[in-house]
């Protein structure tokens, strides 16, 4: 397989020339191909911003629901046919401000699937305005005097709620994305990728240069993934030195291993004509 | 002869196991073949403040609660000064002989009542060893009085108790018979007695029950859910069933998610459903448009308590109609069932989730909390009768036929449907308006095309939907009462009453708000008076019929005190509006508004 089986013929991406999001696309639809998964058995779901039309340039299913609640809807679709396989995007406001609550109870349901967020630390489809990620002092159009709350980071936050799978990479490292959205779909679990990804219209400090220059890569000599104390050191790097890769791994059964009603087969692959229920009936008399 | 009718109410401080208390005296009727109907009337409290269970039992189908009571069971002081008023004059107050002493001394004594002392707390202390048990041993005081068999009611006990272990059987057991024996030792005659029959064992249960086995029966598949009373038991019964029948049913960390994550599940291809009540369904009216917009199948069942806000907790209320009518931003279709009894609930929850696939966008059942969680008997629920209609969704071969285009044009509005992981099925859809194939479109030509394409889904199922009201009583009547959901039982008591009294009527129960039946117009016109029953503020039916028909209703009985109608009460009012001379008061928590009168 090769990326190209992933694209659709009907339309192009009509993000801004240059956005980080292409290249998420692209790594996604590498990471696919070399993986050789199935587009049938893709179910991309999104949420709204920029990052939430990805789906539409993709050759797999898709739904791209409303504002910061792509993750319950991707946890409806996983535990219906937990077959399939489930990858999510979304933008920082769409998933650490709007839709932080289903963040976290998700990462805890640990639930088998792949959230990347495009971490462009702005409101990018809505012009510009300040993100929970947005550093301490940004001025943006709606924080002309500056941001005065301290960032969501979202590492610590995901360190805390129980996800298994912690890891960041950046939209201008095509190679390194790959790999660890290769990695973050093959974890049995929930497994976050938050994305470094510049905004190139409202985003003037956040840029591919900014990236290059501030990250490092994790690798087996400079890090155990599997320490969670290390991770938990390695998550409260910013600013100066940002750890990119996977910063804590761990297995655990995961929600679908924990309801017995999957054990046999998918939800959805259930005859659902004729189910006897006297037994229930017979119970109330 | 004596009357085959009891009404009985057990009244007590909450926590004091009024729910056994009044499950128990339920079983015993259902079992022994008898028709009964439990009604709960609690305060928002887990502990403390008055609590009270109503149960009544009858040879013949009981549509309701009933506001007479023949036997009061007092297990504290208040219910008596509480319920007193209520009690039949041939009725009897069985009290605590052990905490109220000299009650001819107490301010609330009257000479008109019986009243009866048995030693509750005594007998619960040394024969059962549990002062919880006091309830016990007023069953047993209640059934003495009835006459009822007491080795059924032994029966009952045992079986109910049984997986408590037979310590707990035992107590339960003496502490009835206690109570019985010392009832029966003083020979009264009672004009209410009981007699089992020999008839099967009737079906015992409530609106959400009821919810619950159509749901399984239908084929649900996901269920999710955030607590919110009165539609918390949807969630504990699937919880409870969830390994049996295969269904996942998750308690979501709100009713966003709830919404969404049933959305997600049905794009998947299952069957799915959310329970919620007024203040989660406003935090689901976003999703309720998504659903509308990605033609995704879902079932929401609203239980409905009185609003605004977090309202009356623990009461009952129809006042979000208008609301489930309206809930989330623009126009898309949504149909909304109105079942009025536990049978109704059964069936129409079977029909919710055909027409959520077959008519792709979602459906609402209406209930309330007194039709969710009241308890009633019925002689029979026919699982044969729910069916499963899938709609347009299209098998690997369908898909492969033609290019696959998911929201493809299609006269009757319902384009064909695939799902993830049918080869040939792909589609992305969005919650921005979007072309045939899903991807976001803001054309001109294809907005209105999609709308209409999505609205035509109304019309299609307005055809093929037969039945979308009932109406009971005289044809010929001249009075027509029209109303929808949980009122029902009160209103066919109502009509009862009236017809003893020489007053003919019919009734109009709108079991399915949309699509709307615009044929209840001809109804609506051929009658002379026309009255809308509803338990809410506004009449909001009614509102909702002239805006859909142009009908002004021209009588609103309305009631918004977050208690249930009573029959008696409607039948005095309706009295009132066709004769006020006679009739000249209406109860007490009853508004009556004479809408061709008012300036509007
Ligand atoms: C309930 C709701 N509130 C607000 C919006 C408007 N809105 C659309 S996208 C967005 C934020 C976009 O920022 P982000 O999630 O970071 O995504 P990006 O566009 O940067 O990829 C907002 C506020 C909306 N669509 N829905
Ligand atoms: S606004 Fe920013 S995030 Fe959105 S497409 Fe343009 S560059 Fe990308």
């Amino acid at each position: 397989m090769t990326p190209k089986d992933f694209d659709i013929t009907t339309s192009v991406p009509d993000w801004c020339p240059g956005c980080g999001d292409f290249g998420i696309w692209n790594a996604m639809k590498m990471a696919f191909a070399e993986m050789e998964l199935k587009p049938e058995n893709i179910v991309l779901i999104a949420g709204i911003g920029c990052s939430g039309k990805l789906p539409h340039w993709m050759n797999t299913y898709g739904f791209h629901g409303v504002h910061g609640r792509a993750l319950p809807v991707a946890l409806g679709a996983k535990v219906a046919n937990h077959k399939l396989n489930v990858v999510i995007n979304g933008g920082d406001g769409d998933g650490y401000g709007i839709g932080m609550g289903h963040f976290i109870h998700a990462m805890r349901a640990n639930i088998d699937v792949t959230y990347i967020v495009h971490n462009n630390q702005i409101y990018g489809l809505t012009k510009g305005q300040a993100s929970p990620t947005s550093s301490f002092g940004d001025k943006t159009v709606s924080t002309p005097f500056g941001v005065i709350d301290t960032p969501i980071n979202p590492m610590t936050i995901a360190l805390a709620s129980g996800c298994t799978f912690v890891s960041r990479s950046m939209a201008g490292d095509l190679v390194h994305l790959k790999e660890i959205l290769m990695e973050a779909i093959k974890h049995r679990g929930f497994s976050l990728v938050d994305v470094l990804q510049p905004c190139v219209t409202y985003n003037k400090v956040n840029t591919y240069a900014w990236g290059k220059e501030v990250t490092y890569k994790l690798n087996s000599k400079n890090h155990d993934p599997s320490n969670l104390d290390k991770a938990w050191q390695k998550a409260h790097e910013w600013g100066e030195k940002v750890p990119i890769g996977i910063l804590y791994q761990e297995k655990r059964s995961t929600y679908e291993d924990n309801l017995p009603q999957l054990a046999e087969k998918p939800l959805v692959e259930h005859e659902i004509r004729n189910i006897d229920i006297t037994k229930l009936i017979e119970r109330l008399k | 002869m004596n009357k085959q009718e009891l009404s009985i109410l057990v009244g007590g401080e909450a926590g004091a196991g009024l729910d056994t208390t009044g499950q128990i005296l339920l079983l015993c009727s259902s079992r022994g073949g008898l028709y009964a109907f439990g009604n709960t009337e609690i305060p928002s409290l887990i502990r403390g403040g008055h609590n009270s269970f109503s149960v009544r039992i009858s040879s013949e189908k009981v549509l309701g609660h009933m506001q007479q009571v023949h036997i009061l069971l007092a297990l504290n002081e208040e219910t008596i000064v509480l319920h007193q008023e209520d009690v039949s004059e041939d009725g009897a107050i069985i009290y605590d002989g052990d905490i109220l002493q000299n009650i001819e001394k107490k301010s609330w004594f009257r000479k008109d009542r019986q009243y009866i002392a048995v030693p509750l707390t005594s007998f619960a202390k040394t024969i059962a060893q549990d002062p919880i048990a006091k309830n016990m041993v007023a069953i047993g005081a209640a059934f003495a009085l009835a006459d009822y068999d007491i080795n059924f009611v032994e029966s009952v006990i045992d079986k109910h108790f049984k997986r408590k272990g037979e310590i707990i059987v035992k107590r339960n057991h003496d502490a009835v018979l206690a109570g019985y024996g010392h009832v029966k030792a003083q020979n009264i005659d009672f004009a209410y007695t009981l007699k089992k029959t020999n008839d099967p064992a009737k079906i015992l249960l409530s609106g959400n029950d009821a919810i619950c086995l159509g749901a399984i029966r239908a084929g649900v598949k996901f269920v999710g859910e955030y607590p919110m009373t009165p539609s918390s038991s949807i969630l504990h019964y699937m919880a409870s069933e969830a390994h049996e029948y295969n269904i996942a049913v998750r308690q979501t960390e709100d009713e966003l998610a709830a919404v969404n994550t049933i959305i997600g599940a049905g794009f998947a291809g299952v069957r799915a459903m959310a329970a919620t009540s007024g203040g989660g369904f406003s935090l689901m009216t976003e999703a309720l448009g998504l659903s509308g917009m990605t033609e995704t199948p879902i079932v929401i069942a609203l239980c409905q308590r009185p609003g605004p806000s977090t309202g009356l907790p623990t009461r009952s209320e129809q006042g979000d109609l208008e609301f489930a009518i309206h809930a989330s931003q623009g126009e898309f279709p949504r149909l909304i069932l109105a079942p009025g009894d536990s049978e109704e609930c059964f069936y129409m929850t079977g029909d919710a989730f055909n027409y959520a696939e077959e008519y792709q966008t979602p459906v609402i059942i209406m209930s309330d909390k007194y039709l969710s969680e009241s308890k009633q008997t019925v002689d029979e629920l026919d699982q044969q009768d729910i069916t499963i209609e899938r709609g347009k969704l299209l098998s690997d071969e369908e898909i492969a036929r033609s290019p696959f285009r998911r929201f493809a044009w299609s006269d009757d509005g319902i384009s064909g449907r695939s799902i993830p992981g049918q080869p040939k099925g792909m589609f992305v859809v969005a919650s921005d308006e979007h072309d045939p194939t899903g991807n976001i479109c803001e054309d001109s030509d294809n907005r209105k095309m999609q709308m209409e394409k999505r609205m035509q889904k109304l019309t299609t199922a307005s055809k093929a939907i037969k039945e979308k009201y009932r109406v009971y009583g005289s044809e010929r009547a001249n009075i027509l009462l029209v109303s929808w959901g949980g009122t029902k039982g009160m209103i066919l008591e109502a009509q009862e009453m009236l017809k003893s009294q020489g007053i003919s009527t019919k009734f109009l129960q709108m079991t399915v708000i949309l699509p709307f039946p615009h044929d209840i117009l001809k109804l609506l016109e051929k009658t002379a008076t026309v009255i809308a029953i509803e338990q809410n503020y506004s009449a909001q039916l009614a509102r909702v019929i002239r805006r859909e028909t142009g009908f002004l209703i021209p009588h609103e009985i309305v009631k918004y005190t977050g208690r249930p109608f009573f029959a008696k009460e409607l039948t005095e009012t309706i009295q009132h509006i066709l004769d006020p001379e006679k009739q000249p008061n209406v109860p007490k928590y009853i508004t009556y508004r004479e809408r061709n009168k008012m300036k509007m």
